[in-house]
């Protein structure tokens, strides 16, 4: 192409970076140019990756990368979902070049992480990936935004201080700082070094994939970025953090006796550790996701327990698990996507998302309210969306393992998500319409077209499973993991059974327009005006009647005891003390008195004597 | 080759040459640190692929060969520290074009060369005694320069450096005194050749003498008062200074006699704690810290512990992580507070953090720059931070010392809050009432020197081969005790029979 004899994975680069920094300089000029500079980088990064060869190496400084099932299927998320979120934004021509700038990074950072195959490389890109997430949240600087990003990058620093010293004493003990030399060297560990670098790993990689108890950061940094980015954050950026889990725990585990280990219900400790954090995870962030008065922070406690059931699918380890789980990643990613762009629609035309202050927007916005339904099917997982097969699998999964009380928990989790995102679509879009909202217009034309380049492979996925089915079954296989090989294009069979997704998709289908039917033939209605209300036989003052504050006051009134299990204090105990000291050091130590800095010189030329006295004489 | 004697000679001329271009025409002092930094930065870089090699050259003086002469030891280690020093005293110097120094100005400006004449000789001597002399210049102006505002806080703050300052180079003097004392030479090489026979007791004392005289130059843990209010009060050209020249110079020192002279790694190792406590004192004093100028003190503090930190871990792969740490740190350090001295030029000189409120939103470009020096030093990629730290940290663990990186993994937290603070503040939508449209002075040259440095930070973050090519031969050269010796004193040695 033009001549130029470039590496395709070079050339990669090139287009991101060239991409970022054009778009950052030509986005002062042209409101919409930026989008649409931002949507040709993508198309063409994506073309690139598509084409690219199986390795590629970096003489100086040395890194390694390369392309396999897993990697793909995670870049074709990124890329895929960015350039539906990238298309959405062009309904948002107010954010500042620097947000594209940022944005391009990121996604870039992101591709090459997933193609990263040493240490260095993937380190890097994280960390690339991180800060510039910092800067999207950080974005235009309102007070709560700086709060939250502060807060965000405090984390991501403390998840990539995990990820570091784990790669170090992975690189020290195998001494190789390629993913393939360190997979080949793990089992020469001592197995004490072993065990805690995958335990670092994973809580490391927890932060971002927002797992219990490093999730703290995701409810504010929801709901303070940029709301279409809200929906690449939640929707794809998690997922690196599910991708780096796959890789500590299975593709350097797998190699590692894990067979040894003490085992409960059939799965290794290990393991059986990480389903009950993903079990609580999902259950407890459901219970969080009911009590939210805010739509952002609703979604994001729903993607914090979502997220819960991917670890919750890896912790089982079996076949179905591992597949359950890397399908409920495709699926949450697509379905989260598409919550949060309605979401940002609603946003955009409404300018709030305080539930309270919403409602009846179905008659003004009757397409959001369609897409949104479809992105509660799936998320609720009921047939002919993608949310079906996925949560199945875990369900069977967890079933055929025997894991009796984690069940509950899952079981109870997806209870609460009928109830939190009935709350969702009750408060937004149904009942009463708020009178400030009495012209408010259907989201513009990149925004609901967005909804229904998702909800393709929403709803294909969700009936012909198999296709995804053939990837995991390619990944397992990679990985030399336990895979799910019995499906066809529309039938998925486990030892617990087998289900065909497209004729339980078409009865589930038929029963709707049955219902649909009924509706339509069978209800007298009569069209009475909003205000039209009257309270015991008394015609009175119109008030609007939409229920949206505490919605489930009384399930929080019995869960309290629940509710008052927060890690937060814990979090903000240590934040306190350390200010404390931070202030002792800075008034005490540092106190600006010369005498005090003498004796400090004093005492320590004693310290000196007394410490060399002992290790040396 | 040319003679790095040069890189001394021709600022101490130009230094003392600075009242007489005064008298010529007022304007032609500024110019003067700019040429001679400007030469000096010429020569390092032509002597730079000496640095890549693992020699040390003697460069004899008065043509008597060391043991008994003067000489330099021009090394990859020594080099790589010049390399640092001339890159920071390029920018500050050009950054001095635009800046109207306090009177009187002809002794700032050559307090302003010899302050970085005294750091490049620290770092190239391959005497103790012009180690010290070399110190006493570096620590003498720098007192000076700290207190040359005439401001009581500058008094105050130069009085408690030169305090601590003075005492510190009389223990270096004691130190060097009990050497010479007993092995009856001053000569580096000669006195690492020869500690071995020394009364191990009376060479004990001296290490403690030296870790306490250059501690109070590298800003080590108790002797490190004086950092916070110098920091504060003494110019911002001179703050650049002292976090990248200074600083450094001390930290080289404290190196050089803890590897090559005493070369016990038991006492080595006792910078890991002392490291440590550095890291931890600077970044916790830093959290709750509403001045700017004081934050970043404290984070040079901060940083300079995680150096200590390296160099404490006795390993060629910590030293390596340890020397690019000290690379960035002079470089991201200067560019942070050459930033900070334009911002508060739109503030009427204030710089707490209320006051640059909403600086971002008003002046994009300049905020960048600072940015990426945040960034920088918080170890993100694609920024030179990110490669030392990233070295640092795998080289602590992989020498064997990771309860060490996992503590100063930890006080990294606390310097991610306050810096992620601190980005939150500058790019607040809030405007803080006191920023004005247009500083009094034009701001064109602080803007292409601090982007110098920011050219530099991203150059290396993106091309590091280079970079870790010098730091390389510099950790290798450190470490290779024998290899320094017989360099210098190799001729000698043979004469002798062989020693």
């Amino acid at each position: 192409m033009f001549g130029i004899n470039m590496n395709p994975y070079e050339l990669l680069a090139a287009v991101f970076g060239l991409g970022a920094i054009l778009t950052y300089l030509l986005g002062h000029f042209d409101r919409h140019l930026k989008t649409w500079l931002t949507l040709i980088t993508l198309a063409l990064a994506t073309y690139i990756f598509l084409h690219l060869p199986n390795e590629y190496s970096l003489e100086s400084p040395s890194l390694l990368f390369g392309i396999d099932k897993l990697s793909w299927l995670f870049g074709i998320l990124t890329l895929g979902l960015g350039t539906i979120v990238a298309f959405a934004l062009l309904a948002y021509p107010e954010l500042s070049p620097n947000f594209y700038f940022m944005f391009i990074l990121n996604i870039g950072a992101s591709i090459f992480l997933l193609l990263s195959r040493d240490l260095v490389a993937f380190f890097l890109m994280w960390e690339l990936m991180s800060w510039t997430i910092f800067a999207m949240i950080l974005g235009d600087g309102g007070a709560e935004r700086g709060r939250a990003a502060t807060k965000y990058l405090v984390w991501s620093a403390i998840g990539a201080a995990f990820i570091l010293f784990a790669f170090a004493i992975l690189a020290k003990s195998t001494n190789s700082f390629e993913w393939s030399g360190i997979v080949a060297g793990i089992s020469q560990m001592p197995s004490g070094w072993r065990v805690a670098a995958i335990a670092l790993l994973i809580a490391g990689f927890a932060v971002k994939a927002a797992i219990m108890p490093m999730h703290t950061w995701v409810p504010d940094a929801y709901a303070e970025s940029p709301h279409p980015f809200t929906a690449f954050l939640s929707g794809v950026l998690s997922k690196l953090g599910i991708y780096g889990i796959f890789l500590a725990f299975f593709v350097l585990s797998a190699r590692f006796e894990l067979v040894n280990m003490p085992k409960i219900f059939g799965t290794h400790i290990f393991g059986y550790i990480l389903a009950w954090i993903g079990a609580l995870t999902a259950f407890g962030a459901s219970l969080i996701a009911i009590k939210q008065e805010h739509a952002k922070r609703l979604l994001a406690w729903s993607s914090i327990s979502q997220l819960g059931y991917i670890l919750f699918g890896f912790g089982i380890g079996s076949a179905i698990g591992i597949a359950g789980a890397l399908f409920h990643a495709v699926s949450h990613a697509l379905f989260k996507t598409l919550l949060f762009l309605i979401l940002a629609g609603v946003i955009k035309r409404t300018g709030t998302d305080r539930m309270a202050e919403l409602g009846g927007l179905i008659k003004k916005m009757p397409l959001s309210f369609i897409f949104a339904v479809v992105g509660g099917l799936a998320l609720a997982g009921i047939p002919m969306t993608i949310g079906f097969p996925s949560k199945w699998l875990i369900y069977e999964a967890a079933i055929h393992q025997g894991f009796i009380f984690t069940t509950v928990l899952i079981f109870a989790a997806s209870t609460a998500v009928f109830l939190y995102y009935y709350r969702f679509v009750f408060s937004i879009f149904l009942g009463e319409l708020h009178a400030n909202h009495q012209d408010v217009k259907e989201v513009p034309f990149p925004i609901w077209f967005s909804y229904i380049l998702i909800s393709i492979p929403i709803f294909w996925l969700g009936l012909f499973p198999g296709k995804a089915m053939q990837i995991f079954a390619e990944i397992a296989e990679q990985f030399d993991l336990p895979a799910v090989t019995n499906f066809t294009a529309t039938t998925i069979t486990t030892p617990l059974g087998s289900f065909n997704a497209l004729i339980v998709g078409l009865v589930f289908f038929a029963s709707f327009a049955f219902g649909l039917l009924l509706y339509f033939i069978g209800g007298r209605t009569r069209k009475v005006h909003q205000y039209d209300t009257f309270l015991a036989g008394e015609a009175d003052e119109p008030v609007k009647l939409h229920y949206g504050q505490r919605f489930f006051y009384f399930l929080e009134r019995e869960l309290k005891p629940l509710y008052r299990i927060s890690v937060e204090k814990i979090y903000q105990f240590v934040a306190e003390f350390t200010r404390f000291v931070a202030d002792q050091v800075r008034k005490g130590f540092f106190c600006g008195n010369a005498q005090a800095y003498l004796y400090y010189m004093t005492i320590f030329i004693v310290i000196l004597v007394f410490a060399i006295w002992r290790i040396k004489l | 080759m040319v003679s790095p004697i040069l890189l001394i000679a021709v600022p101490l001329i130009l230094a003392f040459s600075v009242p007489l271009w005064g008298l010529i025409h007022k304007k032609l002092e500024k110019f003067v640190p700019l040429i001679a930094f400007g030469f000096n930065t010429y020569l390092i870089f032509r002597l730079l692929p000496f640095a890549l090699t693992e020699r040390t050259i003697s460069v004899v003086i008065a043509n008597i060969k060391p043991p008994f002469g003067i000489n330099l030891a021009v090394g990859p280690f020594g080099l790589f520290f010049a390399l640092i020093i001339q890159l920071v005293a390029l920018a500050t110097a050009f950054y001095l074009l635009s800046y109207d120094p306090p009177e009187p100005s002809d002794k700032f400006y050559m307090l302003f060369i010899l302050l970085v004449l005294g750091s490049t000789g620290m770092v190239l001597t391959g005497d103790i005694f012009n180690l010290f002399v070399f110190l006493e210049i570096t620590s003498i102006s720098a007192y000076a320069l700290t207190a040359i505002t005439k401001t009581g806080p500058a008094a105050e703050a130069g009085f408690k450096y030169l305090l601590l300052g003075s005492l510190g180079s009389t223990l270096v003097l004691l130190g060097i005194a009990l050497i010479y004392g007993s092995l009856g030479t001053l000569n580096m090489a000669h006195i690492a050749h020869r500690i071995s026979g020394m009364d191990s007791r009376l060479v004990v004392a001296a290490a403690i003498l030296f870790i306490v005289g250059f501690g109070v130059e590298a800003e080590m843990l108790p002797l490190n008062g004086w950092v916070p209010d110098a920091y504060q009060a003494a110019p911002i050209p001179v703050v650049a200074l002292l976090s990248g020249a200074v600083a450094k110079a001390g930290l080289y020192a404290l190196a050089r006699v803890l590897y090559t002279l005493i070369g016990m790694p038991n006492i080595i190792m006792l910078l890991l704690t002392f490291g440590i406590l550095t890291m931890f004192a600077g970044e916790l004093a830093a959290l709750r810290q509403n001045d700017i100028r004081r934050l970043l003190a404290y984070s040079s503090i901060g940083q300079m512990g995680m150096i200590m930190l390296a160099f404490g871990a006795f390993g060629v792969n910590s030293v390596f992580g340890g020397v690019l740490q000290a690379f960035t740190h002079g470089i991201t350090k200067a560019l942070l507070f050459l930033v900070l001295g334009v911002m508060a030029l739109h503030t009427g000189g204030a710089t707490d953090m209320e006051s640059l409120r909403g600086f971002g939103r008003k002046f994009p470009y300049w905020s960048m720059l600072f940015a990426v020096g945040v960034l920088s030093t918080l170890g993100l990629p694609p920024f030179a931070g990110f490669w030392s730290k990233l070295a640092l940290i795998i080289g602590v663990i992989i020498d064997g010392h990771p309860t060490y990186a996992a503590l100063a993994l930890i006080a990294t937290f606390i310097e991610v809050f306050y810096f992620a603070r601190l980005l939150s503040v500058i790019y607040s939508s809030k405007l803080s009432p006191k920023l004005v449209e247009r500083s009094i002075r034009n701001t064109t040259i602080p803007l292409l020197s601090a982007t110098f440095l920011a050219a530099i930070i991203i150059a290396v973050g993106l091309y590091p081969n280079v970079f870790f090519d010098l730091g390389d031969s510099a950790s290798r050269a450190l470490l290779n005790r024998a290899h320094y010796i017989f360099s210098i004193i190799g001729h000698y040695l043979q004469s002798m029979g062989g020693v």
